[in-house]
């Protein structure tokens, strides 16, 4: 009996042990980024980038970022080189543990967008340096990092990246590749134009046809949609109307559907009854793009078209990157936290007004960052923390039946409890959270000399926000080559 | 007579139990181990031997093994091999890079420059562009060969120029990186524009996660 006694009390000693104690988020840190307080984050990540820390890439990324904000340049490059070495690097510390135990203690190396972000930004500053050709190295690094994802569907799409590297190409002289670089983005933009008024009508018509579908066939309706989403993934840009390009995506789920008929690929799908969801779709969509306006549509395209060739005019000399708003954040999600969650920073800034002297500009969105957080279709281990999840969900349910069985299967129950402590289903939820909500450029004509840079941000209806502005920035514009200035708002004269 | 010794049902089963708990507090606290801590240092390494920490990238083993298969490709070249009262005078014009990754370039040329000179410094010279040059009175560092045929007087005591491209294939998957990067360097004729001699070198690194990276 005092064996058992013992027994139970190791135990219950090993599961204590297992615990990890509630660490406790630190509002200061991120908090005081955006709150402008740079000396103090950077103080503080500065000591964790130093560390031997499996996370210290975050905290150099994250010295990047304040560094960016104080214009430290070099300071900055320093970092993100530290940095970029562990991101890309192949070395395995913590793998063992990130799958028998818990996902955080692996090294961080970043998502894809945080890869590409890092990147872009050391392209930026050798860009500054007029270092074009390490511009492209980097814009190239940045592109790779966002492509290869787990499905073909997401290819590469970061427009930073490929903006950025067309401008370097001009400053050397390759007019024609910049050209092609330039051609490639707006292609891009157009593409997400087009893409986001046709999904959205895809979901408006899911959600008009959800009511009339019996519960047998939604698998077989969400199917249809799947196909739908997959092809207007790899559809080619286009400046034609919503509705025209959603008549070719229908022949392409069409064409689609018969092959798999045919082939009687997925046995455990019904091919017809998704067809015949699949006909509905397709007829909903086109009336409801029938009835928006598609006139709207195309001044919208033709504006983006307007401003964007503005942008890569050939002679503007001076590039303007702004940083907007706060960026996404990871959070976990599920009954046992298995799952990640990117949620958008909050921000009230759509836009930057920048003013140089008489002339005024209005920045353009280039990317969303909470976009390329959110299209990269999933990673390999969010199958083995939902298989982390069931083994403790099952362990837990066997220990509590064992224990209350009888008092032979209370060792049992001990074992799988044991077992059950000793797993970890917690996604890491670790991310870069100084970067930017969106990337923002403008270019201007400028002649050499030093100027003063006033910076107002804009609100979703244009009105200046009252408390975010930058005032009397100096900024250089040289004689020998193209100028690039970063600007930011926190860390300029308020924050956001 | 001598009865038997009973059988202890209570016993052995508390025998197994105490085993089974033994596998469990095992396997429990072998959970809560982490490793690497602790193991913080540095090692001297040659450059020619392969980096621990793993990339696909350019590194000190390539320079050295590219500016080694130049150097001798280049004394084989006639060129350096005549009897001749002066020695050929190159200039190493700044390395193309077309490849994904940020490279120091000047590394390439000085690292060329200097097995060239050890290996044959009686036989060619090099012009520094660094260094400011009495016909200019400024740094050659701009130097391209556009400049040298608009110039001819200026550049007379160039004899060859020294070009070279580095270009990458690259190829992303959510299991890893694969980099193919050829480095290639050209000797040209000042006077004639004639390529003399060129060389190559090829490397393809692939890095791959593992499953907690994908």
């Amino acid at each position: 009996m005092c064996g058992r006694t013992l027994s139970l009390l190791v135990c219950l000693l090993a599961l204590v042990g297992c615990q990890t104690p509630q660490k406790t988020r630190e509002p200061t840190d991120v908090d005081g980024f955006y709150g402008g307080d740079l000396d103090m984050f950077l103080g503080h990540q500065a000591q964790q980038a130093a560390s031997e820390s499996r996370a210290r890439a975050l905290a150099q990324v994250n010295c990047a970022s304040a560094a960016l904000c104080k214009h430290d340049f070099s300071s900055a490059q320093k970092f993100l080189e530290l940095a970029s070495a562990t991101m890309w690097s192949f070395s395995a510390e913590g793998e063992t543990e990130a799958l028998r135990v818990k996902e955080e203690p692996k090294i961080y190396k970043g998502d894809p967008y945080e890869k590409a972000m890092a990147s872009f930004y050391l392209g930026m500053i050798d860009y500054m340096n007029g270092h074009f050709e390490n511009t492209v190295a980097s814009c190239k690094t940045a592109i790779l990092a966002d492509s290869g994802s787990k499905t073909n569907l997401f290819d590469s799409d970061f427009t930073p990246a490929f903006f950025l590297q067309a401008c370097a190409l001009r400053a050397l002289g390759q007019t024609e590749s910049a050209k092609d670089g330039f051609q490639f983005t707006k292609g891009i933009l157009l593409k997400r134009t087009t893409a986001s008024v046709v999904r959205q009508a895809i979901i408006s018509a899911v959600y008009q046809l959800r009511d009339s579908c019996p519960s047998n066939e939604k698998q077989d309706l969400l199917n249809a949609v799947e196909l739908y989403f997959n092809a207007l993934g790899i559809s080619k840009p286009s400046l034609a109307p919503p509705g025209e390009v959603f008549d070719e995506l229908s022949q392409t789920v069409a064409t689609q559907i018969a092959d798999l008929r045919k082939s009687s690929g997925s046995p455990s799908i019904s091919w017809e009854t998704v067809a015949r969801w699949s006909s509905r779709l397709t007829h909903e969509c086109k009336r409801l793009l029938a009835s928006s306006n598609a006139d709207e549509f195309r001044t919208l395209s033709t504006f983006l078209v307007a401003t964007f060739d503005s942008l890569s005019a050939t002679n503007s000399n001076v590039l303007i990157i702004v940083d907007l708003g706060r960026g996404p954040r990871k959070f976990s999600a599920g009954g046992r936290n298995q799952q990640i969650k990117v949620i958008r920073g909050i921000y009230a800034a759509r836009a930057a007004r920048i003013q140089v002297g008489n002339l005024v500009a209005d920045t353009f969105r280039l990317e969303d960052v909470w976009f390329q957080a959110n299209t990269r279709g999933g990673r390999e281990m969010d199958s083995i923390l939902q298989g982390k999840a069931t083994f403790k969900d099952l362990t837990e349910a066997g220990g509590a039946l064992a224990a209350t069985a009888s008092i032979y299967t209370l060792p049992l129950a001990l074992l799988l409890w044991a077992a059950e402590a000793s797993v970890n289903a917690t996604a890491d939820t670790r991310c870069w959270e100084c970067l930017p909500g969106e990337v923002h450029v403008a270019a201007l004509t400028l002649q050499p000399g030093e100027y003063d840079v006033n910076v107002s941000f804009l609100d979703a209806l244009g009105r200046p926000l009252f408390l975010s502005k930058i005032s009397g920035r100096k900024c250089t514009v040289l004689a020998t080559r193209p100028t690039l200035w970063y600007l930011r708002s926190v860390g300029g004269n308020l924050s956001l | 007579m001598n009865p038997s010794k009973p059988v202890q049902p209570e016993k052995s089963r508390s025998h197994g139990i105490a085993v089974l708990l033994l596998f469990g507090l095992a396997f429990a606290l072998s959970g809560c181990v982490t490793g690497g801590a602790g193991n913080s240092h540095a090692t001297n390494l040659h450059p020619d031997d392969p980096r621990k920490i793993s990339g696909t990238g350019v590194d000190s083993g390539d320079v050295r093994s590219i500016g080694q298969k130049m150097a001798r490709a280049l004394l084989d070249l006639p060129e350096f091999n005549k009897a001749a009262n002066e020695r050929p005078a190159i200039l190493i014009l700044p390395v193309r890079n077309y490849t994904r990754f940020r490279i120091d370039t000047a590394v390439f040329t000085a690292t060329i420059r200097d097995l060239l000179l050890e290996q044959a410094g009686e036989r060619l010279a090099f012009l520094d562009p660094t260094v400011p040059s009495e016909l200019q009175g400024k740094p050659l560092v701009e130097v391209t060969p556009e400049a040298v045929a608009a110039n001819p007087d200026l550049f007379k005591n160039i004899n060859f120029f020294l070009k070279g491209e580095l270009h990458s294939v690259s190829v992303a998957a959510p299991q890893g990186v694969s980099d193919y990067i050829r480095y290639s360097f050209q000797l040209v004729n000042r006077r004639d524009a004639r390529v003399v001699g060129n060389g190559s070198y090829e490397t393809k690194k692939e890095g791959l996660h593992g499953i907690v990276y994908q």
